[in-house]
């Protein structure tokens, strides 16, 4: 876990030496209550941390310090679940117009969901260790969900994962229109960087595409550009040495 | 400079799933995948991708399923009760059976899914 690098101390029951902003009373047997608004809230626990982790050395040398117990589960709500937006949506997808999803419904099936993702990797997780590989392919989270009963979602899945791929290869191969290397430059090999939502809008259906954008591009360039293209105005000679930014420079 | 549409083109008639933005956010997934496990090291870019696949899938199976127990009381309100009981009747779903009644209580989940799945591993 990255960003709670701290996350296993306990935040809530280490007194700090120092009375800075946060004063955090320690109880015997309970939990200490810290007086500021802000530590007192769950969702603040990255700041705990951040404060714990710096009074460490402090912290060893003051007795009040407890043995190590195990920490309330404090996690962030929005870090181990699926956003309950987008949850909520593919649920009104399947549901008629007519029905309505209780809240404590939607948050069930949220949870749901995170404990459906951790049930999979970890079985996929253990078939990569008794094979002694160190990341958990996709191969292996489609075999762990076979494994697991969830049959009927080995097929789509697994022609979703090579529509997928496809997608990929052709969104990298040379051949392509120039047209996607303006694309090109956004992406990452894998298309998981931020801006992923545009990534997969022009891959696939390359067979759709090809015309439709070729054609749409010669027009546009030919148009457009005026005498910024390479080429000029033939558009014909435009594609090879097509630069969509040509008219910017 | 403009783009083709976002989804012109990419209407595939097979799948209900599009090639297009996935529905549910691959970093969250992976940061979830990291969670079950400690030794859960590294993660291919392709797995979170199909998890995001597959877990549209398994909502949909569970609210489907949920919806069914809804009729049967001829309401049209689906309620946690709903999910409950559409989790207690499907094996496939039996590890979920500790999250759904545990949630009266509210509690965050003390349980780790890893000690869940000892339970149901057979």
């Amino acid at each position: 876990m990255e960003r709670q690098a701290g996350f296993n101390n306990y935040p809530n029951k280490l007194p700090r030496p120092s009375s800075s902003d946060l004063v955090i009373h320690p109880r015997n047997g309970s939990n200490p209550v810290a007086t500021t608004p802000a530590a007192s809230s769950l969702n603040t626990v990255i700041n705990n941390n951040n404060i714990t982790n710096k009074n460490n050395n402090n912290n060893n040398s003051i007795g009040q310090q407890k043995a190590p117990q195990p920490p309330p589960c404090v996690i962030r709500e929005q870090d181990q679940y699926m956003p309950i937006a987008n949850v909520i949506r593919i649920m009104r997808r399947i549901l008629p117009p007519h029905a309505k999803i209780s809240d404590d419904a939607k948050e069930t099936v949220q949870e749901c969901v995170s404990e459906y993702i951790s049930f999979i990797t970890g079985e996929a997780n253990e078939r990569c260790h008794r094979e002694q590989r160190k990341t958990i392919t996709a191969e292996d989270v489609i075999w762990a969900m076979g494994k697991l009963g969830f049959d009927n979602y080995v097929e789509p899945l697994t022609l979703f994962l090579s529509r997928y791929r496809e997608s990929e290869t052709d969104r990298t191969s040379t051949h392509k229109e120039p047209i996607l290397r303006h694309g090109m430059m956004d992406y990452g090999p894998m298309g998981l960087s931020g801006p992923y939502g545009p990534v997969f809008n022009m891959g696939p259906q390359q067979g759709f595409f090809d015309p439709m954008i070729g054609g749409y591009f010669r027009d546009g360039s030919g148009s457009g550009s005026g005498s910024g293209s390479t080429g000029g105005s033939s558009s014909q000679a435009n594609l090879p040495a097509f630069d969509p930014f040509s008219q910017f420079k | 400079m403009r783009q083709a549409g976002a989804y012109s083109g990419l209407v595939s008639a097979s799948m209900s799933g599009r090639m297009g933005p996935h529905s549910l956010p691959l970093a969250r997934i992976k940061k979830i995948m990291k969670k079950s496990g400690d030794d859960v090291k590294m993660i291919s870019g392709e797995a979170p991708i199909v998890f995001s696949k597959a877990c549209e899938l398994f909502i949909q199976e569970l609210t489907k399923r949920s919806w069914m127990v809804t009729m049967q009381g001829k309401r049209r309100t689906l309620h946690k009760e709903d999910v409950a009981s559409a989790v207690i009747a499907t094996d496939i779903f039996d590890f979920l059976v500790n999250l759904v009644s545990d949630e009266s209580s509210n509690d965050n989940l003390a349980e780790t899914p890893s000690e869940e799945m000892e339970t149901f591993r057979s």
